[in-house]
Order: C-alpha cells, then structure tokens, then sequence
C-alpha cells in the first residue's frame, strides 16, 4: 500500500516510469478479473487498454482512498459489465470459437488442457447472474474483501456475501465433474 | 479441502496461472503508450485548470468563511518559507533544511465575521520532529477550528454546533490536504504550487523609518477567489512580520482578515492542539448531511416537478431551520422567495430573499443569484431604484466568481439597462 501511494505520488507527477510500474504490478491481476468477467475473452485487452488510459487522464488529480489494486478492478470490472451489455449476443456458446488475444502463447499440450479448462469454466462463469460473477471474481481473482467490495459497488457487505456464497454454490453445481473438482 | 476452496483454486489456476506469463509484449507497448500520451495531455490541461478549479471550489462552498483566514494563515506560513528563497542564492534545499529549523507558528489578529470584526489566534505546528503529523488551532470569539492531521473540529460556540470532518474531505481544506499529499508539508513541492497562486506577485525593498531595518513588501492577488494579500518580510530573518487578506483583487478597503503579530518557534503546550468535547453541544455529523440532502430532493421534487410551491415552502423551511450552517441554508431561503414569487406573494418573496442576503452576505458563488432574484422582486412590484440596487449587488458579488457572460451576471446587466432605459424615458 505504501509503495502505490509513492507511485501514485509520482503519478501524479507525470512520471511515467511509474505508470509503467503500476501497470507491470497489476496486469496480470487485471487481465485475470477480465478474463473472468468477459463474455469475450478476446476483449481482455481492450478492457485493460481502456481502463489505464482511463486511469492515465485522471493523472495531477488521482487521489487514491483504498487499494489501487481495489480500484482498477472495479474499473475493469465495470467495464466488462458494459462491453457484456454491449454485446448481449455471445453467449455461453459463442466461447468455444472465441480465444483469448495473447501472443507468444506456447503450443503445447498443457497449453491446450489449459485452454480448454479454461473455456469449461468461462462458460460456467458466464451463466451465473452478473452480480454473483463480478462479486466472485473480484473476491477470488482480485483479492478484494467483501468490504473492500461492498464499499465500490455500493451494496451492503451482507448483500456481497449471499452473491458470493450463492453463485459459489451455483459454479459449483455447473462445474461438478467437468473439470476434475 | 473443501468444496469452495476447491472452486476458488479451480479459478486461480485456470486465470491467474496463466502458461503465457510473458513480459512485455506489443500489446502492453501500445497500452503503455497511450496511457503515457493521455497522462501528458492530462498534466498538460489540468496543471493550469486545477488551481482555479481548487480555488474556485474553496470560494464558493460555505466553508470558505470559514476557510478564507485559516487558509490565508496557512499561506501566510507558507510562503514566510517561500519568502526564503527571494534571495539570488536561493535554493529548494536551502529552504527545506529552512523548514525543519522552525517548528511552530502563532499568529494573532483580526478578522471579519459577517459583518463584525473579531480578534482570533492561529496556531500552526507542522509535521516535523517533533509532530508527526499537521496540527492547527483557530480561535475567535464566533469559531474555533482544531486540525489534527486528516480530522478537523469545527466549533460553534454561540450555537453550542460542532462538526467533525474528514479534512481532504472539505471543500475548503482539500487544496490543502492535497498539497500535504504531495510532498511532506510544507516543503520545496508546496512551494512551487504556493508560487502558482499568484496572478502579480510584486515586492519592493524599502527602511522602516523608525528602526532602520530593511523590509520587503510584497503585494500579490488571485483572480478566481478575488482575494489579495499583503505582506511585510524582515530581510534579515527572511521571516513575515504582517500580513493582509483582501476580499477583493486591489487591496481596497479594509482587509477581511489583518495578521498583526507573527510569533516564530514558540513553545506551543500539545494541549492546544486538542479538542476538548464542551458539554450540551449537538454535533453536525455526516447523518445530518445526508439529512438535508433528502430533504432537498425533496423540495426539488416538489419544486420543479410537482409544483406545489406551498408544500415546498414548508420543506425548505425546514432545512433552513434545522441546519443554518449547511450549504444548503442559504439555497434554501433563496428557494423560498422563489415559491413565494411563484404564489403571487411578492413582499413574503423579498423578505426571504433580503433574510438571506444579510445572513450569508459573504457566500460567494451563490448570494449573487438572490441578489438577482430580489431585485426581479422588486422590478415586479415597480420599485425600480431597490431592484437597481439588488442587481448591482449581484454584480458586485459576482465579480470574479461567475462568467460574465452566464446566469445571473448577464441576466442583471440587462436588467439594469431595461430599468435605465424605462427612467430616462
């Protein structure tokens, strides 16, 4: 935490070596929430690219209350809730064609087992109720406390926690035997 | 492990283990290359905006009132350091090892509240060796303040009213909290954003007659918050002996806030920095915003889609009554001499309009429109030389504050033209 304040200090500054750092820091984690949360995965980067430089107009004035990392997941995921209403057409069964849009991916074939698990559970993701998956994965994926959660999206940390118990419960039964659980 | 876990493994493996965790790639490049070109633009537009932004935003809120001298001192401390560095040999370091030699600052003086002149004290302790964080008490006669870091006591002595804040939180204070963020307060960083301030930073050299002392007189102003300030430097100890504030952007008349005694480096006891709770006082807190922000949408409601002016009165009425020291009081009479107006009830209109005219007299960014609306209350009932008065209040109270050219400054300059022309007619 101390280490985001000092970047968001040099941020604001318009040091660039900075927004490079936060960027490196939390892309990983970003690109995991957004995987998650996208009915198309190939959009991931799109989200990502639309949310720092989002994050990057907002430099000179940023004032960081909570985690940076706390923030940029919401960011991203309000942005995949809007690129999924945009597109409400792909469904569960347009994930089979679509791939996500990474280079340097290796062909192997732990890299196809990966991708299909992956897709296996993309599509179980993507039949929950858009509050019970966005509560999961910020909880799961984003490292973010229900309170931390129930602060960004406005609802109470009770309503937070049935969303994520109940879609846990419903993954589950939409997993169960599919991928080794 | 159980069930859950198994889930939640299951997805952290399947998104966060990814098998392409590579470094970076073109597509990393290019969202790092645009989000490096819009954070440049965005410096670029925001670093002249912001401290009109800022300033404007200070001016305008009610806390201003209450802000405008503690700021002004602030400032004043501030700038003392900045004052440093108006030497040829000048550097940040020297001011910043500078800093760290002065611990405390009091001040004394006079400043106008409302319309009366009351004497107040300031204390100033910055976080330095012996303070980890930034300590203020302001005293008058009308209010005291304590700032201990982020949280700030607000007293009313007379209403027995205190209100307890978040400081960034503050629409007068945040500018300040902000600074603090920047860089350790107040430091060369502050400095640099203090210099930007000033539109005509001026100062001339010249003896005090009486002791012979070389002194600088420095006299500076800022249009957005039409405020000047003056200042007398002692070259020898590069130290501020007095200070003035102005309401306005020459220096004219007498000034809102007067810094007459400067004391460095006291022994200041911590207790002065605490708040003690005074019995029997009712405490302003968050929930009483909240408060008069629903019933403000309800009035709102009840105002612009219901029409029912009446009912809105009574809505209204009761913000002002139940909290006078919100924002929102003054709207909240300026509204009631709307419906009025709208119920065909002229002489009530004027009297909320003239209530709140000479309750909040010094709220800039939003008296300038009940001027307005007075003096239309006024054209309607013929009195014509009362409503040329009320629109060269607005004017005047407008001046600096609004566009020109935007509600109620142009809609008043017609207005006063239309009753020129009717009287020499």
């Amino acid at each position: 935490v101390r280490e985001d304040r000092l970047l968001i200090r040099r941020f604001n500054a318009g040091d660039t070596a900075a927004l490079r750092r936060i960027y490196n820091k939390y892309r990983l984690d970003l690109l995991s929430v957004a995987g998650a949360l996208l009915n198309d995965p190939a959009s991931c980067e799109d989200v990502l690219h639309d949310v720092f430089v989002g994050f990057a107009s907002q430099a000179g004035r940023f004032e960081l209350i909570g985690s940076l990392k706390g923030y940029l997941a919401i960011c991203v995921a309000n942005r995949a809730r809007n690129a999924n209403r945009q597109d409400r057409q792909i469904g569960p069964e347009r994930l089979i064609e679509a791939r996500p849009r990474q280079s340097g991916q290796p062909d192997s074939s732990q890299a196809v087992a990966y991708e299909e698990q992956r897709l296996i559970v993309t599509s179980a993701l993507a039949q929950l109720p858009e509050e019970q998956r966005q509560v999961i994965v910020l909880h799961v994926l984003g490292c973010l406390r229900f309170r931390q959660i129930a602060q960004l999206i406005g609802e109470s940390i009770n309503t937070v926690q049935s969303r994520y118990r109940y879609g846990l419960r419903k993954l589950q039964a939409l997993l169960d035997g599919k991928t080794g659980l | 492990m159980n069930e859950p876990d198994k889930i939640k493994d299951l997805l952290r493996r399947t998104y966060r283990e990814t098998p392409d965790v590579s470094g970076a790639t073109e597509v990393d490049e290019r969202i790092l290359s645009d989000a490096s070109t819009t954070m440049k633009q965005a410096l670029a537009t925001n670093s002249s905006r912001q401290r009109v932004a800022v300033w404007r935003t200070i001016m305008r809120t009610r806390t201003a009132r209450l802000a405008a001298p503690i700021a002004a001192v602030v400032a004043v401390f501030v700038i003392t350091f900045w004052d440093r560095s108006a030497g040829t040999a000048w550097s940040v370091e020297q001011t910043i090892a500078a800093i760290k030699e002065l611990k405390t600052l009091h001040i004394k003086g006079k400043t106008y509240y409302g319309s009366d002149l009351v004497d107040f004290e300031c204390w100033i302790r910055s976080p330095g060796r012996e303070s980890d964080f930034l300590k203020i008490r302001y005293q008058s006669e009308r209010k005291t303040v304590v700032v201990r870091s982020n949280v700030v006591y607000e007293y009313w002595p007379k209403d027995k009213l205190l209100k307890i804040e978040h400081g960034p939180r503050i629409p007068g204070f945040e500018f300040w909290y902000r600074a603090a963020q920047l860089s350790f307060w107040p430091t060369g960083q502050m400095l640099k954003t203090l210099k930007l301030f000033s539109d005509d930073w001026k100062q001339v050299t010249q003896k005090d007659p009486n002791t012979g002392k070389e002194l600088v007189l420095v006299t500076c102003s800022f249009r957005p918050s039409n405020t000047s300030f003056f200042f007398v430097v002692d070259t020898e100890s590069r130290l501020i002996q007095r200070a003035k504030m102005w309401k306005n952007m020459r220096q004219e008349g007498e000034p809102d806030t007067d810094m007459q005694t400067f004391i460095y480096d006291e022994e200041v006891r911590d207790e002065v920095f605490e708040f003690e709770m005074p019995s029997g006082v009712t405490i302003v807190n968050k929930k009483a915003i909240e408060e008069s922000e629903a019933l403000c949408d309800k009035a709102e409601n009840l105002f612009h889609k219901e029409k029912k002016y009446g009912e809105a009165i009574g809505i209204y009425r009761q913000i002002y009554d139940k909290f006078p020291d919100l924002n929102v009081a003054e709207h909240a009479l300026m509204m009631i001499g709307i419906c009025h107006g709208r119920l065909g009830q002229p002489d009530k209109a004027i009297e909320a309009f003239q209530k709140a005219t000479s309750e909040y007299p010094n709220l800039k960014g939003w008296i300038e429109a009940t001027y307005f609306y007075l003096g239309c209350a006024y054209m309607d009932q013929g009195q014509e030389e009362k409503a040329l008065e009320a629109f060269e209040h607005c004017l005047a109270a407008a001046e600096g504050v609004r566009d020109p050219d935007k509600f109620p400054v142009k809609h008043a300059r017609e207005c006063i033209d239309r009753i020129k022309i009717q009287q020499q007619r």
